[in-house]
């Protein structure tokens, strides 16, 4: 392709309306479920072949999906030692949401504290940021830090607003709950939200001296 | 059940039967019916018991409002579930959708407020999306939502467990103090805060709090009833009239 592989887009250019390039392959293959090819998964989606392959192996090892045929594997090699494709099919279908795997196929928990924790500001009426920290560690654990830079954050972006109490309480703006997804934030300082598919803050450059 | 024991949370009574009701729900053999029911009045911990389920779960989370529709009360909950559907899709189409979601992704159902959608006659429209995809629901409303059900025997057979909160006890008190206080609060004076709390839990935190403020001000470490003396407690009522 001739592109240099400079690794992960940042997430506001990857997703595409809102969907990351691993939802748009699961859809894909979703939608294709009874016999589909990696090659054909990446060019109906315009995600990249390798990108698609490391997901393949992924749910492969998950047992998501399979060969089409019992007795053959996915990905075999011909007699020039490169990869040649066998039909898929998908095995066991988790719904809408594309399943979130390491490549060894074991569940990834990335982002599952974030989500928890956009769960309990829309659940409980108002929190500290330890009582936020506390409800995301019934998902997976959450530092007090990373409670108080993620209400930071969403402060900033207009989500959340806080009382002046002691300790101070956060409350999630009921009319900014925008969808299920967590708003992410990015290291360049920004607020993404996979909800509505847009950024929903950029730091000014003076905050960055 | 899955051991509670995260600092800043008290594991109180609520929180573990919630807990459980939703592991039985979700654990059941197929013959069992698969939803629960966990009512009772507010101030009881009913929405921070759920919130940690829900958490632990990661259950779909929906808030009933007074106003919705069946309609509206299944478009929140496709919405929810990240589910796109034809903005013409029948009410019909959106029960398949989401029960097919709910029996795909193995993730339970929790609907707060639940006596809303009684009251707007959408109780057979959760029945629907319970007999076609048999996933665990945790429905949480207040106390009358059993009596309320009973009309709907269809319904009410479906019913794995009525789980009602519980009142505040003492040795729910006795794990909340350390949290809500930075003083030692004596026994004594605990037993009196949980009676005056009447049941609720909340009242009993805010109580901790104005003690802890007031011991903090008054420069005490510790206090007792007798050190508390005729001071008011947080009871939720209005403010009596004084001579």
């Amino acid at each position: 392709m001739g592109k240099l592989n400079t690794g992960r887009k940042q997430v506001h250019l990857e997703q595409k309306g809102g969907k990351s390039n691993r939802q748009r392959v699961w859809e894909a293959i979703r939608k294709n479920k009874e016999c589909f090819t990696l090659a054909q998964v990446s060019s109906l989606t315009d995600v990249h072949y390798d990108t698609v392959k490391t997901y393949g192996q992924a749910l492969k090892r998950a047992g998501i999906i399979g060969p089409k045929s019992v007795h053959e594997d996915a990905l075999v090699r011909d007699q020039a030692g490169s990869f040649s494709e066998h039909d898929l099919q998908l095995i066991q279908d988790c719904g809408v949401e594309a399943p979130a795997l390491n490549r060894d196929g074991t569940p990834n928990s990335m982002g599952l504290g974030n989500e928890a924790m956009w769960r309990t500001l829309r659940m409980l009426p108002s929190v500290t940021v330890d009582e936020l920290a506390n409800f995301a560690s019934a998902s997976v654990a959450t530092t007090r830090s990373t409670a108080q830079s993620y209400l930071k954050w969403l402060e900033k972006a207009g989500y959340v607003r806080h009382n002046n109490g002691r300790p101070r309480r956060y409350e999630l703006i009921r009319a900014r709950y925008t969808g299920p997804r967590p708003p992410q934030i990015q290291r360049i300082g920004q607020v993404y939200d996979p909800n509505t598919a847009e950024v929903a803050y950029i730091q000014a450059p003076e905050e960055l001296l | 059940m899955t051991k509670i024991n995260v600092a800043g949370i008290a594991d109180i009574a609520n929180l573990g039967l919630c807990d459980v009701a939703l592991e039985r729900a979700l654990s059941r053999t197929t013959s069992l019916p698969g939803m629960v029911c966990f009512y009772g009045p507010s101030g009881y911990g009913k929405s921070m018991s759920a919130c940690w389920v829900a958490n632990s779960r990661r259950a779909y989370y929906v808030q009933a409002r007074s106003v919705w529709t069946k309609k509206d009360t299944l478009r929140a909950i496709v919405a929810e579930m990240g589910v796109t559907t034809p903005a013409t899709a029948t009410a019909a189409a959106l029960v398949d959708a989401i029960a097919s979601e709910l029996a795909m992704s193995g993730r339970p159902l929790i609907i707060d407020e639940m006596d809303h959608l009684v009251a707007k006659g959408s109780v057979e429209l959760i029945r629907d999306i319970y007999e076609a995809s048999q996933a665990p629901i945790l429905l949480i409303g207040e106390e009358m939502l059993p009596t309320k059900l009973k009309r709907f025997e269809r319904f009410h057979g479906r019913v794995l467990n009525w789980v009602p909160a519980q009142p505040v006890s003492l040795e729910d008190a006795k794990r909340l103090a350390p949290i809500y206080s930075k003083v030692t609060i004596h026994e004594d004076l605990l037993k009196h805060v949980v009676k005056m709390a009447n049941g609720s839990v909340r009242r009993v935190a805010v109580s901790l709090d104005l003690i802890s403020e007031t011991a903090i001000t008054e420069g005490m470490a510790a206090v007792d009833l007798a050190a508390w003396g005729k001071r008011e407690l947080y009871t939720g009522d209005a403010p009596k009239r004084r001579a």
